[in-house]
């Protein structure tokens, strides 16, 4: 595996990483802030998907994850 | 000396406007065993005198104030990508819940999922209205319906709801907390409005009895200005609760600080301030509300 490639993989993992990492905790629900950054590390690490249909399926995922994300937020008791 | 005392009556007079028959509601701690831990409330509904809750666990919680008895059991039967959101009870008592952003879960009250349907497009909440499903679908251009009303196993026969409409926005992050709508207890009509306004829409799907009414007296209290409106409960034909969100708990959590007895006019005929803070309302009638408190209690509002 050359330098470059595993940089980039290694720069995909940290994308994901993020994501993960933000997703909030059950017991309590996100601010809305939080689903801005999620979605934008979200975005990052669709782009990087192999692929037009992948990168394009996960844009959609993120979106769904933003929207869900901003409505726990705002309706979630 | 004179004039001093007018000031200091006019100043008593000006309060009590303010502040019309401040004192006059009771709070009490219902005895009954801590109903819900922390975890996010997902969904609520109410129907032949129970209150249901949905957590993001899931877990389905059954709450029945007149006898003081709580019931919970786990949601079984999900699909992996399944993540419940939203709760409705109708007048046949079946419970719904959105699965997912594209599927319907009907769900029996021991939580088990027993029937599902594919949507036709992506909803973003369910609240339950009668003998129909209330759906939001997501905002596409200002001035549209955010809600459709219609029995949950014709999905082409729902109907757009009168109110609220979408609203125009600049932003793409806009879209969604602008348009994001949330609906309070009620039976035949509704109480919905948009998150961020202190305007509500009752309504039972029909244009001509729709009422509209801007609780200005929410803006009060000190509220968190992204959901000044936290709750609302209809009771009977003339009674409005109203909870108006309070701004920062301790942790972090948004929840209700004051509770205003109001009506269909949407005058204020009272408040207290409620502490511990409520999570939402679970049951309401003409004199009296129950709140979950955000210490997991009960607590009774009422006039007596």
């Amino acid at each position: 595996m050359t330098r470059k490639r595993m940089a980039k993989k290694c720069v995909l993992a940290a994308a994901v990483f993020f994501v993960l990492a933000a997703k909030p905790a059950w017991a309590q629900p996100p601010v809305q802030n939080q689903c801005m950054s999620q979605l934008a590390a979200c975005y990052y690490w669709a782009a990087a998907q192999a692929g037009f249909w992948t990168m394009w399926a996960g844009g959609i995922d993120c979106e769904l994850a933003m929207i869900d994300c901003i409505r726990r937020s705002i309706a979630g008791y | 000396m004179h004039r001093a005392t007018i000031s200091l009556v006019s100043a008593a007079l000006l309060s009590t406007a303010s502040f019309p028959d401040a004192g006059a509601l009771r709070v009490r701690t219902l005895a009954v065993p801590a109903v819900i831990g922390r975890e996010v409330i997902v969904g609520r509904a109410h129907c032949a005198g129970v209150t249901w809750l949905l957590t993001d666990v899931p877990a389905l919680t059954g709450i029945t104030i007149a006898t003081s008895t709580v019931s919970s059991s786990s949601v079984r039967s999900l699909r992996p990508a399944e993540k419940p959101w939203g709760l409705a009870c109708l007048s046949n008592h079946e419970l719904w819940t959105l699965a997912s952003h594209d599927s319907l879960a009907r769900m029996q009250t021991d939580g088990s999922v027993v029937e599902r349907l594919r949507l036709d497009r992506p909803r973003l909440a369910i609240f339950g209205v009668g003998d129909r499903l209330l759906l939001q679908q997501p905002p596409s251009s200002s001035g549209r319906s955010l809600l459709a009303a219609g029995l949950p196993r014709n999905l082409a026969g729902f109907r757009p709801w009168p109110a609220p409409l979408s609203q125009p926005v600049s932003s793409r992050d806009e879209q969604i907390q602008s348009n994001l709508v949330k609906c309070g207890l009620g039976t035949t009509v509704v109480p919905c409005w948009l998150a961020d306004q202190v305007r509500v829409v009752m309504s039972d799907g029909s244009a001509a009895t729709t009422a509209v009414r801007e609780f200005s007296f929410v803006r009060r209290s000190t509220v968190d200005d992204a959901v000044p409106i936290w709750d609302v409960a209809l009771a009977g034909s003339w009674r409005v609760w109203v909870l108006a969100s309070a701004r920062g708990g301790a942790d972090g959590r948004r929840a209700g600080g004051r509770l205003t007895r109001s009506n269909r006019r949407g005058t204020d005929e009272g408040f207290v301030d409620l502490n511990p803070a409520a999570r939402l309302i679970l049951w309401a009638d003409d004199s009296r509300c129950v709140l979950l408190s955000t210490t997991g209690q009960l607590l009774e509002v009422s006039d007596r």
